[in-house]
This record gives C-alpha cells, sequence and structure tokens, in this order.
C-alpha cells in the first residue's frame, strides 16, 4: 500500500460527492479547453481565410464597397472603378509576385424572387487568377478556354443554385447571350464557392465596363517590405489599399473583445474548480477529523497527512481533467456551432483547435488549481493535534 | 478606409448568404400573405424523401414522374419545405416549391395548393429564361388553376410535347424554345406527387 | 532503570475563564513488562495522564524520560513532528473508538502506520504471527464493516502491535464492548504482556478490566495514588 492507494481509496468512500466534484472539475476543464481551443483556432481559421484569399494587398477604386452583401443591398450602384492601366503603372514593381485584375458586377435581375434581386459575377484573368488561387480544384471540366470565351466556372455553391454542371447553358440577366458553363469547382470553404466567375475581357464587354477593373489582387515577394510597398502604392491616384494584414488586424480586434470575455469565463471556471476542489477536500477533511488524529497518534507525520490530502486533490483534478477532455473532444462540434452563432465574424474552418499541446496545459493548470485549491484542506489536516481529534466527539 | 475593411469582412463571411440547396420561400411572411390574404398564420414543415420512405419512396416517386431523377443536384435528401396556411384553425391551403433544371439554370416551382390537393397558383420564384416573362405571365399560369394530381397522372413528361387529352391539351407551348415549358410541367408535376407523400398520403394504387 | 521515569508531570489548561488542573504533580515509574492500569472516574484525568506518557502532548510543567532518553525535560516543549517520532520509536496506541478506515482491508489497516514509516523486512511474517495470535488470519482481506465487534477492535490491537512497540497505551479499550469481549480483551492484553513482554498501561473506569493488569492505580483530580 501507498499513499497514492491511501488517497484513492478515501475519494471512492463518498462516491456521489467525488462524482460530482469530478464532474464540476471536468466541466470546468471543459469551458477552459474549448475556450483556449477557440482562441487559438479561431486564428489560425483566419490566418486559413486570409491566405486562401490569395493576396495579401488589395487594390481597388477610393470608396469602393465591393463586398457581396453590400452589392445585394445596393444592386450595384455603389461600385466604383479603376482604369484598367493601373495595372500597368504597378505591374514592374519589383515587390509584385504575382498580380491578378478583378472586375466585379452586381446585375439586377427581374426575374429573381417577387420583386428581383441582384447576382453578382466575377470577371477574372484567366492567365494570372488560377494561380492565385492554387487550391482550386475542378469537380467538373476546367478553366476558360479563351480570354475572350463565352464561358462561366461556378463556384461549388452556385452550381448547386443554379443546378448547373460542366456542359450546360447560362443566361445572364437582362442579356441574351447564352454562356456555357465550362467547369465547376470543388466546395473550398471559402466565398468562391458562390461565385460565378467569367473571363475578365468578356464580363467587361457583356456589361460595358470595358478598360475597368475593381480590384487588383497583388500577392508579395516573401522578401518585400509590404508596410513601404503599401505606401508607394498610395501614391497612386485615387487608389486604395488593403492589406490581408489589416483585414486580419481589423477581425482580431474586433474578436478581441470576445476574447476577453472568454478569457475571464476560463477564469471563472478555474475559480469554480478550485473552491469545487476546496469545499469537497476540505469537508472530507472535517469528516476524517478523528481518523486523520488516529493516523498521527500511529506515527504519521504533518507533511504526510499533508501530502495525503494534497493527493486526493490531485486525483480528483484528474479525473475531472480527463472528463473535461474527453468532454471537449465529443462536444467541440456543438461548441462551434454556439460559437458560429454569437460571433460576429467567423472564418470558416476549425475554430476550435483542439491540440496536445493544449491539453497538456489544462491538465497543468487545472491540477495547479486543485493544488491551491487544496492548500487550506491540506493545512487543516496536517495541524490536526491527535488529542484534541481523539477526544473530540464528531 | 476602416469601413473598406469591414466589407472586406463582411466578402470573407458571404458564404452565409448561400445557404443549402432545398428549396424554401425567401420571404415566407410576405408571400405566404400574398397568396393567402385572410391568411392568420403558417406553419412549416421540412421534408425529403429520404425521410419519408427512402429508396423504396424515390422508385414510386420515379415511377409516377414517368423517369429517374436526374443529375447532381436532383436526389433522395433534397429537403423540401411544406407551408401549411390557416386562417385561425381553419386549413386554407398549401405552398410547396420544387427545384427543377431548366435550360439555362434552376427553376423553382412553387404551387399554391388548396386543402384537396388543387392548383390555385404557381409562383417561379426563380427563373433563368429567354421567356421569363412568358412564364411569369397571367395568360400562361392561369390555365393551371383548378388542375391536381390526377390530371398530370396521365401525363408522360418523357415524351416533351403536349398530351391529347383534356385539360392538359388545352394548354399552349411557347412558339420557339419549348425546353423551359416542359422543364416547368415536368416541376409542376413532381411537385404535385411530392404532395400527395408528403401530404395527402395518397399513392397513385388508391386514387 | 525504568522503563517510563515521570517526575512531577504536571498538565493544566484553561476551559473558559476556569483553569483546569487535569494532571497535578505525578511522577511515576513503569518497568519493562509492567502492566498498570490506570482505574477513574470520567473527567479525573487519566486520559490526559497517558496522553502525557503516550507523547501525545506536552506537560505544562515536569518530565519524562522514557528507556533512558529524556522527552520532557520540564524547559522545552516538543513539536508535532518530534513527538511523532518518539511515538513511532516506542508507542502503539489502542483508542475506545478503533477509527479503522472504512474502505481498506483489515490487512491494509493493520500495515497502515508502515505508510508513514519504513516497513521492516520481516513485517509479513510479524503480520502473520500477530494476526494468527489475535484470531483475525481469516479475516485478512476482510473490510472492517464485514467484522465483529469483536474483530475490530483486534484489529486495532493487530495495527497497535504491527511496530513492534515497546510499551502498548490503551485507553478505555473495551468501553464499548460488553463485558464477554471486555474480559476477552483484557485475557488477551494479559496475555501479550505476559507472553511478548510487553509493557502495557490501561486506561479504564472499569474494576473489573482493571484486574487484568499486575499494579492498578487511581487517579482522582489529577492526583494519582496507587
Amino acid at each position: 500500500m501507498n499513499f497514492f492507494t491511501l488517497a484513492y481509496k478515501n475519494l471512492l468512500r463518498r462516491k456521489i460527492r467525488t462524482f460530482f466534484t469530478v464532474i464540476g472539475i471536468g466541466l470546468s476543464a471543459w469551458v477552459f479547453i474549448t475556450l483556449m481551443g477557440f482562441n487559438r483556432g479561431y486564428e489560425e481559421s483566419l490566418n486559413r481565410d486570409i491566405e486562401a484569399m490569395g493576396f495579401q494587398l488589395l487594390l481597388t477604386a477610393k470608396g469602393c464597397p465591393y463586398e457581396a452583401a453590400t452589392l445585394m443591398l445596393k444592386g450595384g450602384t455603389g461600385l466604383r472603378y479603376m482604369p484598367q492601366d493601373t495595372v500597368k503603372k504597378v505591374q514592374n514593381a519589383p515587390e509584385i509576385a504575382q498580380l491578378t485584375q478583378m472586375l466585379m458586377h452586381a446585375e439586377f435581375d427581374p426575374y429573381k424572387g417577387e420583386d428581383g434581386g441582384t447576382t453578382v459575377f466575377l470577371g477574372i484573368d484567366p492567365t494570372t487568377y488560377p494561380a492565385m488561387k492554387p487550391y482550386f480544384r475542378f469537380k467538373q471540366g476546367g478553366w476558360f478556354t479563351q480570354p475572350q470565351a463565352n464561358e462561366i466556372v461556378l463556384g461549388y455553391e452556385a452550381a448547386e443554385l443554379e443546378e448547373r454542371e460542366a456542359g450546360d447553358l447560362m443566361l445572364l440577366p437582362n442579356t441574351e447571350q447564352e454562356f456555357k458553363v465550362v467547369g465547376v469547382l470543388e466546395r473550398t470553404g471559402t466565398q468562391d464557392d458562390g461565385m460565378i466567375f467569367l473571363p475578365l475581357q468578356t464580363l467587361q464587354k457583356t456589361f460595358h465596363k470595358e478598360n475597368l477593373i475593381t480590384m487588383l489582387g497583388i500577392r508579395t515577394h516573401q522578401e518585400a517590405d509590404t508596410a513601404v510597398f503599401e505606401e508607394q502604392l498610395y501614391q497612386l491616384p485615387d487608389v486604395q489599399v488593403v492589406s490581408m494584414a489589416q483585414v486580419k488586424n481589423t477581425i482580431i480586434s474586433l474578436v478581441a473583445s470576445a476574447k476577453v470575455i472568454v478569457l475571464s469565463i476560463a477564469a471563472i471556471a478555474f475559480l469554480i474548480a478550485m473552491f469545487g476542489v476546496l469545499n469537497t477536500v476540505l469537508m472530507s477533511v472535517l469528516e476524517r477529523y478523528q481518523e486523520i488524529g488516529i493516523l498521527k497518534a500511529i506515527g504519521a507525520l504533518p507533511k504526510q497527512i499533508f501530502y495525503l490530502v494534497w493527493l486526493e486533490t490531485i486525483l480528483l483534478c484528474l479525473w475531472g481533467s480527463l472528463v473535461g477532455i474527453i468532454m471537449a473532444f465529443a462536444f467541440s462540434g456543438v461548441a462551434e456551432q454556439l460559437v458560429r452563432y454569437f460571433l460576429p465574424f467567423a472564418p470558416v474552418g476549425n475554430l476550435i483547435a483542439l491540440s496536445p499541446g493544449l491539453i497538456l496545459q489544462t491538465l497543468g493548470f487545472i491540477i495547479l488549481t486543485g493544488l491551491t485549491g487544496g492548500i487550506l484542506p491540506a493545512l487543516r489536516a496536517a495541524f490536526i493535534r491527535p488529542l484534541d481529534a481523539i477526544r473530540s466527539e464528531n | 478606409m476602416k469601413k473598406i475593411i469591414w466589407l472586406l469582412v463582411g466578402l470573407l463571411a458571404t458564404p452565409s448568404i448561400w445557404a443549402a440547396v432545398g428549396c424554401d420561400l425567401n420571404e415566407p411572411d410576405r408571400d405566404v400573405k400574398r397568396f393567402f390574404p385572410t391568411s392568420s398564420r403558417y406553419t412549416t414543415a421540412y421534408e425529403s424523401i429520404q425521410k419519408s420512405g427512402g429508396e423504396k419512396l424515390l422508385a414510386q416517386v420515379e415511377h409516377e414522374l414517368g423517369e429517374a431523377f436526374s443529375g447532381l443536384y436532383e436526389k433522395i435528401d433534397v429537403p423540401y419545405t411544406v407551408y401549411t396556411i390557416y386562417q385561425k384553425d381553419n386549413l386554407l391551403g398549401y405552398i410547396h416549391g420544387v427545384n427543377q433544371k431548366g435550360k439555362y439554370g434552376a427553376i423553382q416551382v412553387f404551387l399554391v395548393l388548396t386543402p384537396q390537393g388543387k392548383i390555385l397558383d404557381i409562383y417561379f420564384q426563380k427563373l433563368t429564361s429567354k421567356q421569363s416573362k412568358f412564364f411569369r405571365s397571367d395568360k400562361f399560369r392561369s390555365p393551371f388553376t383548378g388542375l391536381s394530381y390526377k390530371d398530370f397522372a396521365g401525363y408522360d413528361i418523357s415524351a416533351k410535347k403536349l398530351p391529347d387529352f383534356p385539360p392538359l391539351s388545352a394548354l399552349t407551348a411557347p412558339p420557339e424554345d419549348t425546353t423551359d415549358f416542359y422543364s416547368i410541367l415536368r416541376g409542376i408535376k413532381k411537385n404535385l406527387i411530392l404532395m400527395q407523400h408528403f401530404v395527402f398520403g395518397v399513392t397513385e394504387e388508391n386514387l | 532503570m525504568s522503563l517510563i521515569q515521570a517526575n512531577h508531570l504536571t498538565k493544566h489548561f484553561t476551559r473558559g475563564q476556569e483553569i483546569v488542573r487535569a494532571v497535578e504533580d505525578v511522577s511515576l515509574s513503569i518497568e519493562k513488562g509492567d502492566s498498570l492500569a490506570i482505574l477513574g472516574a470520567s473527567g479525573s484525568g487519566k486520559t490526559t495522564l497517558i496522553n502525557l506518557i503516550g507523547c501525545l502532548d506536552n506537560p505544562t510543567s515536569g518530565t519524562l524520560t522514557i528507556n533512558g532518553q529524556s522527552v520532557f525535560d520540564g524547559t522545552h516543549t516538543l513539536a508535532e513532528t518530534a513527538l511523532t517520532k518518539i511515538r513511532r520509536a516506542h508507542f502503539g496506541y489502542i483508542f475506545q473508538k478503533f477509527f479503522l478506515i472504512p474502505t481498506l482491508t483489515v490487512q491494509e489497516n493493520i500495515l497502515l502506520p508502515f505508510l508513514f514509516t519504513h516497513a521492516v523486512p520481516e513485517t509479513m511474517q510479524h503480520l502473520h504471527d500477530i494476526t494468527r495470535w489475535l484470531g483475525l488470519e481469516k479475516r485478512l482481506n476482510h473490510l472492517p464493516a464485514q467484522l465483529s465487534g469483536g474483530e475490530v477492535q483486534r484489529t486495532a490491537i493487530a495495527r497497535a502491535l504491527i511496530t513492534r512497540p515497546s510499551i502498548l497505551i490503551a485507553d478505555e479499550p473495551t468501553g464499548n464492548l460488553d463485558s464477554r469481549r471486555t474480559e476477552e480483551i483484557g485475557t488477551l492484553l494479559a496475555r501479550l504482556n505476559k507472553e511478548q513482554q510487553i509493557t502495557m498501561i490501561l486506561v479504564t473506569h472499569n474494576p473489573a478490566f482493571a484486574q487484568f493488569a499486575n499494579r492498578t492505580a487511581e487517579m482522582k483530580d489529577g492526583k494519582l495514588t496507587f
């Protein structure tokens, strides 16, 4: 027999109390793991999302809202354009690794819903755009055959919505011209899934936007100083530069307040766990007051009693942590749905990243918390005087 | 500048615009009131062939339709929304839509039905066709009023021509391209068949 | 040289405003192999006295020598750890309440003192001898709840004996037992004293039990008279 067995058997004496304490610690551990996992997962997913955009810098006309939701609401009237020769002004900059021009166009479709609606199209340069999105995989077909072809490539969900397969025809709103679907992309989990892609020149011609573009996506060389390059780009007239780093910072600052709440909840979870442990162990010490007195009479030193009670705390915390870890894995899907529901913006992908490091960290924290919570009961036990204990009536 | 960043944040978030591809009303409150002005409430039920009878039902539906489900998007697990409309406790009717592959895109064929399953109106929530205007016109829609599953039961959709028996023989196909016309007829028939199984609980045999 | 030599042991403590003179100037000497019964009514100070002799508590004044070594010299108070080490070296205790650990088996309860000290190699043989001697050999794997009252008390005795103490202190060991069991335990302790040469101090209010000891002393108002 050793201290460990004795501690273990002591905990088994009050199975229901031990069970609920373990569940309590487990819940705290679960909350902690999930929240910390979110802390990490969110940023990772965000990075992935931004990386998936394919470019670090985006050049647009000043004051141009180019995001799909606004386009839908405003019916495309808010779009501003840049002359296409902006490309010439920047394309030779040494910082640029890749560059692609895009035209986003929103067209009102009178036959969408009862009162009509807006559909958004993205005109892309077939020679440069695919290189920006190396992770694109085609479910059917492929990219456009010609820079001016009347062809369409559909994102996964756009194809689903339009029930289009490669080889099918499409009409653009307010035109009589037929377009052929040449490719359907596999699901990427990004905004591209809902996109209808056309060759840039075709889109410009169809909707009379010749020589105009809305965006210029730029991928810089790895060694390039993006901040300096950004400043240079600002020298161009009527152009604004958005760096993905900025976008990321904005989102992160947006989520920062959520994170503060998240961390406070994690801290509260810990406090609850700590007081739970403290309460349980203290109660069990008080219950065993006389018994601990006897242990001391038969030769236990104060530090040995302290160790024994602390060991009980550690065991409780270990079991609780295990319960919490299992719960975290089992319910990460549910937790993720909750996060998505509550957060103003949630990137695609795994929001809650559970890693071995995090698991160890949680184990460490919970045990540390338990040890802190266990100090008082353990001290209390260690300083029980055998005489008082044996004499006492309870 | 800040605004732009926010907008870009929105761009990242756009996938939410594209919901799962079933067929439901974009604005059910408004649409229900439009077709049933006296309605006081409606319920929404989500059905699928998978849920209601699985492979066996699929075979039955395909048999009644006269051809197999086709394409990547016409599948056993597609969710359908059945709106049941009431005026207080009185059942006023149903609205139910299906996606039908058309020549240039998906056509969303919603049928407004009486409690007995007779067509009150047809609503093409989404329609990409060179004849969109024609299909949405009263002239095209009104001959369908009063028709029910029974009237379509004997109609062979694969023939791509109108039957020679009333009442469907009275319909007129558009003069030029008839592809979307026959697609719409298929969508209507599929819609009526599904309603027989989802709501009316009737099969071809016990009609 | 006496095994236990107590001189002018005194223990006062306060209870509210009042000073309780629990033990008042007690001197006694106990030889190795001796057995002494301390009789006395409840509140006479007999338990306080053996707690001092058994090194469970510090005296207010007086000296105590055990096996020639000074424990209390009348000037220093010993800390808990120091007292524990003395107890480990010399004493075995039997209390009125047995305090066996309910989740441990008889064997585990008996061996419990070794959790805190180091077990000597011949422990298992010793355990075997003690339990056979106490008639517990078939109960080693039972839990306390499965034992009779007498068996529980014998387990507590075995736990007190397992460390081979030279002095066994028994504080009202039969307080909870009927007269048949009281006699059984008394006979057992007398045999222990005789056969194992274990020095024994019994505290009891029961004169019938006191006769199992060689000598009897009486405690009254904190004073001991032989």
